[in-house]
């Protein structure tokens, strides 16, 4: 008895053991792959615009400005369909999206048949993953989006020049991070479907979604940010939270092309 | 009865190893194939550490060994001089002997003064600012700091990636793939993670293998009453806390320590705790190295302090000490060397 006993004992510790790794096996494979191809591509852009690299863009405050530089990552992505369902990404990918590199600014997803109505995702990469030591792929340290001073991941980057700088060569540098509270810069994007006109899937299409990044929005609402007071910001802190809610409307979705 | 136990013993042994498979093809970290797997001993009193190599860090003789290969390469810094170990000397506890501030690229010194390195597995956080909150990422810092060994990532990765003995023992220890920054981090963290520093008499009498002398008793003794064991909490002799300890700011190094991470005015110059361990062998002292000798961190204690509302409560209105509670303090303080850990050839120069 007491024999049988202690082997049940046995049982029910392995399986609760067992248990607890399962779940994390689940967190790791994510929502269920579908059978369509979108393609999200990050335009950069300046108010409609397309963005010319090195060339001469004026900010809300009438200050000329160039950008050399252009980068944020992108994780925790959302599809949100129709009849309520959504679609979640693998919460382990991180998306670094350089705009000077046009191989890096498309994220490929394969979500299942149906019509979505909002996509949605955050810019930056989110706490545990900050304290987590050293990361690979998107997140290798030697992407050059990591503090090495102060430990964590500069959420978005912009850099360029502007005469108004009293930075060394002109220089304009906005390093955008902090992921601890009251300076978490981690903002979250909901970006409506609609205006795509489309948002219906067809089962075995590939189809492309075009979302705009306007550099334009950094430096105009909700906070003003001004070149010539501003020109480099590279810290955690007030002043990197009001650059993060600037850039978090930086997002519109434009057009949807299928591809047949 | 027994038998139950022995059956309870099987099942658990068996339960562990079968989720430990289940566990590693959730994508955590496995040991490669073909690596051997080292112990990270707990030593008795200390409590759990922070860092646990089991579940992102396998441990492995291989995987140690290209860490120390690592550590010791001047390869890792810019011009080739300036290895880990070119600030971090193993008979000074891996701190820089006899050197407030230390040298790096170009004839530029450092800011700080280059810690000790032992028990880091038990450190929340590293840098004299606790600006560094994972021991893997830690190397990065002294890597690309312009003063310091002034490298690049990935120009590193590069030479890394161009020796043919280093491709062998990437291999080795993290199996066939790319060499990347993360194999190259977690296999250092190996090597200084595995550093650990309990064989001191201090440990010894812990352990009931010696006895303290009647001076060391003494001084034992005087530093629990002076509260020095309050910030120097036995047995890593720091509890990781950041206090500001009275020392007036040095104007050309506009040091304000924990302030430049949370950017808050009350952490203006405080610095971490330091731990005491093998203190006799990693003069000066101080995050800037102001202080020569124990002697004079003894007197600054005693009648040094500069008194603010900012000063640390414990030492605001000093710790007045005698000349021979001074004596008897260095006493106790002379049983935390841990000779066997400067002598432990497995953390030396590999041949």
């Amino acid at each position: 008895m007491r024999l049988f006993r202690t082997y049940t004992g046995c049982f029910v510790l392995a399986a609760c053991m067992l248990c607890a790794c399962q779940k994390e096996l689940h967190s790791d494979t994510g929502t269920q792959e579908g059978n369509f191809r979108l393609n999200i591509r990050f335009d950069p852009v300046v108010d409609g615009r397309p963005l010319a690299f090195d060339a001469t863009n004026t900010n809300f405050s009438g200050e000329p400005y160039t950008v050399k530089t252009f980068k944020f990552y992108i994780s925790q992505i959302d599809l949100s369909a129709t009849d309520g369902s959504v679609y979640r990404v693998n919460r382990n990918n991180y998306y670094l999206i350089n705009e000077a590199d046009l191989s890096s600014t498309t994220i490929s997803l394969t979500p299942p048949t149906r019509s979505y109505s909002q996509l949605s995702f955050a810019i930056g990469v989110d706490s545990a993953r900050n304290v987590s030591g050293a990361q690979t792929g998107a997140l290798d340290p030697a992407n050059g989006m990591f503090w090495t001073w102060n430990s964590g991941y500069i959420m978005a980057k912009l850099e360029g020049s502007s005469p108004l700088s009293g930075a060394p060569d002109n220089r304009i540098e906005y390093h955008i991070g902090g992921f601890k509270e009251p300076y978490n810069v981690l903002r979250r994007v909901v970006l409506p479907l609609s205006s795509t006109g489309a948002v219906s899937f067809q089962s075995g299409s590939t189809n492309t979604l075009a979302v705009s990044a306007n550099v334009n929005a950094w430096f105009h609402e909700p906070y003003e940010l001004r070149i010539a007071k501003t020109p480099v910001w590279m810290t955690p802190g007030d002043t990197a939270l009001r650059i993060a809610q600037n850039y978090s409307r930086m997002f519109t979705a434009t057009t949807l092309t299928r591809n047949p | 009865m027994r038998q139950g136990r022995i059956i309870w013993t099987t099942c658990s042994l068996i339960t562990f190893i079968v989720c430990l498979i289940a566990c590693s093809k959730s994508g955590t970290e496995k040991q490669a194939a073909g690596t051997h797997a080292l112990a990270f001993t707990i030593p008795a009193g200390f409590p759990a550490p922070v860092y646990r190599f089991e579940q992102t860090n396998p441990l492995t003789r291989e995987g140690f060994e290209l860490g120390r290969k690592l550590f010791y390469d001047g390869r890792l810094s810019k011009d080739g001089n300036f290895p880990c170990s070119s600030c971090h000397q193993q008979f000074a506890a891996f701190a820089t002997y006899d050197h407030d501030l230390s040298h790096g690229f170009n004839n530029q010194f450092t800011v700080r003064n280059a810690p000790a390195l032992s028990n880091l597995a038990w450190m929340p956080a590293l840098q004299w600012d606790g600006g560094i909150n994972n021991i893997e990422v830690q190397p990065l810092a002294p890597l690309t700091a312009p003063n310091e060994m002034a490298e690049d990532i990935n120009t590193v990765i590069g030479k890394l990636k161009k020796d043919a003995g280093y491709n062998q023992l990437f291999t080795a220890a993290f199996g066939k793939g790319e060499i990347n920054s993360q194999k190259m981090l977690k296999a250092l963290t190996q090597f200084v993670g595995s550093m650990v520093s309990a064989d001191a008499k201090y440990d010894k009498v812990k352990r009931g293998e010696a006895k303290f002398t009647a001076a060391e008793q003494t001084g034992y003794a005087l530093f629990q009453q002076k509260k020095c064991a309050i910030c120097h909490k036995e047995p890593l002799f720091t509890d990781f806390s950041y206090r500001n300890t009275g020392l007036p700011l040095n104007p050309s190094l506009k040091d304000y320590g924990r302030m430049h991470i949370t950017n808050k005015r009350e952490d203006s110059l405080k610095f971490k705790v330091p731990s005491l361990r093998n203190v006799y062998l990693t003069f000066p002292y101080g995050h800037d190295g102001r202080f020569y000798s124990i002697e004079d961190v003894l007197n600054h204690y005693s009648n040094g302090v500069q008194a603010s509302a900012m000063v640390d409560s414990l030492v605001r209105n000093r710790i007045p000490l005698t000349a021979e509670e001074k004596y008897y303090l260095k006493s106790f303080l002379s049983t935390l060397t841990d000779t066997a850990f400067v002598a432990n050839k497995s953390f030396s120069q590999p041949q």
